[in-house]
């Protein structure tokens, strides 16, 4: 009802009003209330001060009998609150610098903690966003023997677990592949996944809009359907609701809406714009092809041993029914295992450490933003002791006391809390732009309700720890009257001063190991990125991907013909040194791993055999890579035309079958498409270049075998011919990156429905891949650097505020003939203590604190004596000469002056 | 609640003469006005319902319920009226204070306006 008093104060009257007389109270409230509001009286200003009365005359009823000390702190609370904030805030305005360094100090370690935390917690914390998500497990396999992990499930497996499983409620798989839509600067290549649909029920997760996959969309041939992911819905058609039903064409076929994920859905690892069925054919499905990642979800008495132990049962099966030539015995051979892990870990991956090592180093900035703090305010206590001694000499009680004390601690520790939660919302928004791309579950880092709590928490800590500590001081009667006869140095002050050095030790102490840890990082980082991962001179190197799916052209000679057309026209472009082409690039994600035979190793076909990464190329690869030729030549373009049979290798798979790069020269090798030699089609290995570190920078090298791009996989038999349909193109210019619109429309003049994607020099290729230990290093090298401010600010502060209490005993020596040196040798004495002790604690904590993050170094040892010395010495240097100014303060102060100060 | 002796406070010697002063009218909000607008003195409802109550209890006041009106939200009134131990109590109390006053009326310590 329009002109009644607000909700929410009538339910506080509802609570602490007498039973016995609430409604007439209320009543008469609420008629007083409208007369107010039609006379423009302040009506909501006196209801709200009527609740406060009613809740202080509650009070008061339910302590009569209480002592009277209880009751004038309740009356205090209730009348003296808001003097008392009001003379609190005159105080602060008063002194700028301190409320302003605490306030700062403050927001910075509080921002940087809570901001941290959120992500942790969204990452490593949080449960993933589907039902019950402890009962979800990823299935995996591993083979040692093979030196294979990681493999996922085959289409044969997921269908034989579907009907078999006995721990299992049940199975979704999917499979990432990348489609051609119609974009706004034309075909564009976006990355999509086929799912099960039975993938949506078994996560447990429901469509935003519209429906996800019925089991008739997921039939092979049944009309295309297609799922929206939720950042495609928003850019692609602007999160218009009505999209649903309406028709979007993929690979050139059109395929029906049907509905929308939600934001926080995701899958492992991936960012898929779109979601179409798998479309999985029993009919055709084989124990082989492993390509699908499978999910299973536990039925409520099964343990991740039973359902372990019921895949091991089931993979048999699969290999019985869906039989593609491995048995059993060759799967025992290789040490084929399954891996049941809790789908949690899928998603998080090895990106723990990293971030457990970052929420560290937030800590310790929020650590020593409170140490400074708390030397401010017991310094700034100092000063004020004579109007704080007074208060208890005039029958302020202890509560009184402590109350004035929090006030001021509340007010600036809130101002604090405040802007350090506008730079949490400022930070997560950082971290959103410069995380690297693959961190896990980066869309559901969002301000939360923990974020508020821990802001709410670390700010409560703050008021607490300031405002506590110095009335603590003041409270001891003795401190009192030491603090009223004061003539400089008192009591009170010098034990105020122990707990001021060990706050300011303990800041040198944790700068220490911040700077310790970020010094190993970047020690490591600089090593990873000087490591030669099998190219160099990356900046002028423009990579591109470009797919020719079988629908734009049919015919594989004909598709190797474009490749090579679309090479020459971009031979031809101006600025171009070399041009060339690769199934795959080192540290990319397209990787083809295949069984290999040698020539000189007999192969009786009962076992698998070793599995090397598979290359095709076009000829100048290891030119445009900077890969140098160690032994031989690279492929010739009548290599590829003709279709002959060479190969290329790389220089540890020549040393570790024949002993050297150059014995390798004249061996042959082969795909194996048959037990027998003769139908075998042997390739001579005409060249050997230098290792290449395929799976990461951070990796060691890998073997690989490189085949010209067009090859016949049999001697005979021409319509064996293999050309690979997706391809990335290297191209070395002096300004790659002007290339770029040139490159397009060279592809597009070849082959108009050709789309480009993945664009990007190979030196951002390899930032994105050292990305991780890059932005830790960034993360810790700016803690790090906080934390030397800090502590270097808190020595000064230290060293110069204690300093200041012995003026008047330094008067006095100079009065009586010491040198002014003398005066600063004793200072310096003091802050060399300080600075000493800090240095010492932190080396001996980093000692073990560094070993916590050794999973993120490379090449470095978790106590690198050089990173540990360079710190303590930086430390050493900056910390004295904190020291040194109010030393020379100290021996400048002119005698009579000092002892006329009291 | 038990019958509690002793004197009655100042406010509870406002509540209870403003009650006579207003008669049938004399409910919380309308006690709480007259304070206001004789001695100055602010007065919340809740707490001059706490004195009420205490004074009920020591039998000087009693109350009865009045109707209920939609200004009110559909809430009743609830009027107060002395009762005769009440008036009692109140004389003593006037009485006392006249005492403690008698000849005190021209002393300098109590000049002013």
């Amino acid at each position: 009802m329009r002109g009644a008093p607000p909700r929410i104060a009538e339910e506080i009257l509802r609570r602490v009003l007498p039973r016995e007389d609430r409604d007439f109270i209320l009543g008469d409230l609420e008629q007083q209330y409208r007369t107010r509001v039609r006379g423009g009286r302040g009506a909501l200003r006196w209801y709200w001060w009527q609740v406060s009365r009613a809740v202080t005359a509650r009070g008061h009823d339910a302590i009569r009998g209480v002592p009277p000390s209880v009751t004038n702190f309740l009356n205090f609370l209730s009348e003296g609150l808001v003097n008392e904030v009001r003379f609190a805030v005159r105080r602060l305005l008063r002194a700028p610098g301190y409320a302003l360094t605490s306030i700062a100090t403050l927001s910075l370690g509080i921002g940087a903690a809570t901001a941290v935390f959120t992500v942790v917690n969204a990452v490593l914390i949080s449960p993933l966003p589907f039902e019950d998500p402890d009962a979800l497990v990823a299935v995996r396999y591993s083979a040692p023997g093979m030196d294979l992990e990681d493999i996922p499930s085959s289409d044969g497996m997921y269908f034989t677990y579907q009907e078999n499983a006995q721990a299992f409620v049940g199975f979704g798989a999917w499979s990432e592949r990348q489609v051609t839509v119609e974009g706004n600067d034309g075909p564009e290549r976006v990355s999509a996944v086929g799912i099960t649909s039975t993938l949506v029920p078994v996560l447990g997760v429901r469509p935003l809009l519209g429906r996800a996959f019925s089991p008739t969309d997921d039939e092979p041939g049944a009309t295309p359907t297609v799922l929206l992911s939720h950042s495609a819905w928003r850019t692609r058609f602007g999160g218009d609701p009505t999209v649903i039903g309406t028709t979007f064409r993929i690979d050139d076929l059109p395929h029906e809406i049907i509905g929308v994920m939600p934001t926080e859905f995701a899958l492992p690892h991936i960012a898929p714009a779109l979601f179409v069925p798998a479309q999985l054919d029993r009919g055709e499905a084989s124990f082989g092809g492993f390509q699908y990642e499978t999910v299973g979800r536990l039925s409520n008495e099964s343990t991740f041993l039973e359902a372990r132990a019921d895949i091991e049962r089931m993979i048999p099966l699969a290999v019985e029914h869906f039989f593609n030539g491995v048995s059993v015995t060759m799967l025992e051979q290789m040490g084929f295992a399954p891996t049941v892990a809790p789908l949690r870990a899928d998603y998080v991956g090895d990106v723990a450490t990293v971030l457990w090592v970052v929420l560290g180093a937030a800590l310790e900035v929020l650590l020593v933003a409170f140490a400074n703090v708390t030397n401010l305010s017991l310094a700034r206590s100092e000063q004020r002791r004579r109007e704080l001694a007074i208060r208890p000499a005039i029958g302020a009680g202890r509560g009184g006391l402590v109350l004035h004390s929090l006030t001021e601690s509340t007010l600036i520790s809130a101002a604090g809390g405040l802007i350090g939660g506008v730079f949490v919302v400022w930070m997560v928004h950082i971290v959103h732009s410069v995380a690297p791309a693959d961190l896990p579950r980066l869309n559901e880092i969002l301000i939360g309700p923990a974020s508020f709590v821990v802001v709410a928490g670390t700010t409560a800590c703050a008021a607490l720890l300031l405002g506590v500590l110095p009335a603590l001081g003041r409270m001891n009667p003795t401190a009192l009257i030491q603090s009223l006869r004061a003539a400089g140095g008192s009591g009170s002050a010098r034990e105020n001063g122990s707990v001021k050095n060990t706050l300011a030790a303990t800041q040198i102490a944790m700068a220490v190991v911040l700077l310790c840890g970020s010094g190993l990082l970047l020690k490591s980082f600089r090593a990873i990125s000087e490591v030669n991962p099998g190219f160099s001179g990356g900046s002028d190197v423009l990579t591109f991907r470009v797919a020719i799916p079988e629908t734009v052209i049919a015919s594989d000679a004909e598709a190797a013909l474009r490749v090579q057309e679309i090479a020459e026209r971009i031979a031809g472009l101006a600025g171009v040194e070399s041009v060339s082409a690769a199934t795959s690039l080192p540290l990319s994600t397209h990787v083809v791993q295949d069984p290999l035979l040698v020539e000189d190793v007999a192969w009786t076909g009962e076992d698998v055999p070793p599995v090397y990464r598979f290359k095709w190329i076009l000829p100048d690869y290891f030119a445009t890579m900077r890969n140098p030729l160690l032994a031989g030549r690279g492929f010739r373009e009548a290599d590829v035309r003709d279709r002959s049979p060479v190969a290329i290798v790389t220089e540890d798979f020549a040393i570790a079958h024949w002993g050297s790069p150059g014995d390798a020269l004249g061996e042959r090798i082969a795909m194996p498409s048959s037990t027998v030699a003769a139908d075998n089609r042997w390739h001579e290995i005409v060249g050997v270049v230098g290792t290449v570190r395929d799976r990461g920078v951070e990796q060691a090298p890998t073997p690989v075998v490189y085949w010209p791009l067009v090859m016949h996989t049999r001697p005979v038999d021409a319509g064996s011919l293999f050309v690979p349909r997706a391809l990335t193109f290297v191209v070395r210019s002096s300004e790659p990156e002007r290339l770029t619109a040139a490159v397009r429309a060279s592809v597009q003049s070849v082959a108009s429905r050709l789309p480009v994607s993945e664009v990007q020099t190979l030196e951002r290729l390899f930032s994105r891949s050292i990305a991780r230990t890059s932005f830790a290093a960034l993360v810790l090298g700016i803690s790090a650097w906080i934390a030397l401010l800090l502590g270097v600010v808190g020595v000064y502060g230290v060293v110069s505020f204690l300093t200041g209490l012995r003026t008047k005993e330094f008067g006095v020596r100079l009065a009586i003939g010491a040198e002014r040196h003398d005066i600063r040798r004793i200072v310096m004495r003091h802050g060399v203590a300080l600075v000493a002790a800090g240095i010492l604690i932190g080396l001996v904590v980093s000692a073990f604190a560094t070993r916590l993050m050794s999973a993120l170094l490379y090449e470095v040892q978790p106590t690198d004596p050089f990173t540990f010395i360079s710190v303590a010495g930086l430390l050493a240097t900056v910390g004295l000469i904190a020291a040194m100014v109010p030393a020379e303060r100290a021996s400048r102060a002119d005698p009579l002056n000092s002892l006329r100060v009291e | 609640m038990m019958r509690r002796s002793g004197p009655l406070t100042e406010f509870e010697q406002m509540i209870m003469l403003t009650v006579v002063r207003l008669g049938d009218d004399a409910y919380g909000v309308s006690i709480c006005e007259e304070i206001e607008r004789r001695a100055r003195r602010t007065v919340s409802v809740a707490s001059a319902y706490s004195a009420l109550r205490r004074l009920d209890a020591r039998g000087f006041v009693r109350s009865w319920e009045g109707s209920a009106t939609p200004v009110r939200g559909g809430r009743a009134k609830k009027h107060f009226a002395l009762l005769p131990d009440g008036a009692k109590a109140l004389r003593e109390s006037r009485r006392a204070m006249t005492l403690m006053w008698e000849g005190l009326e021209g002393h300098e310590d109590l000049a002013g306006t």
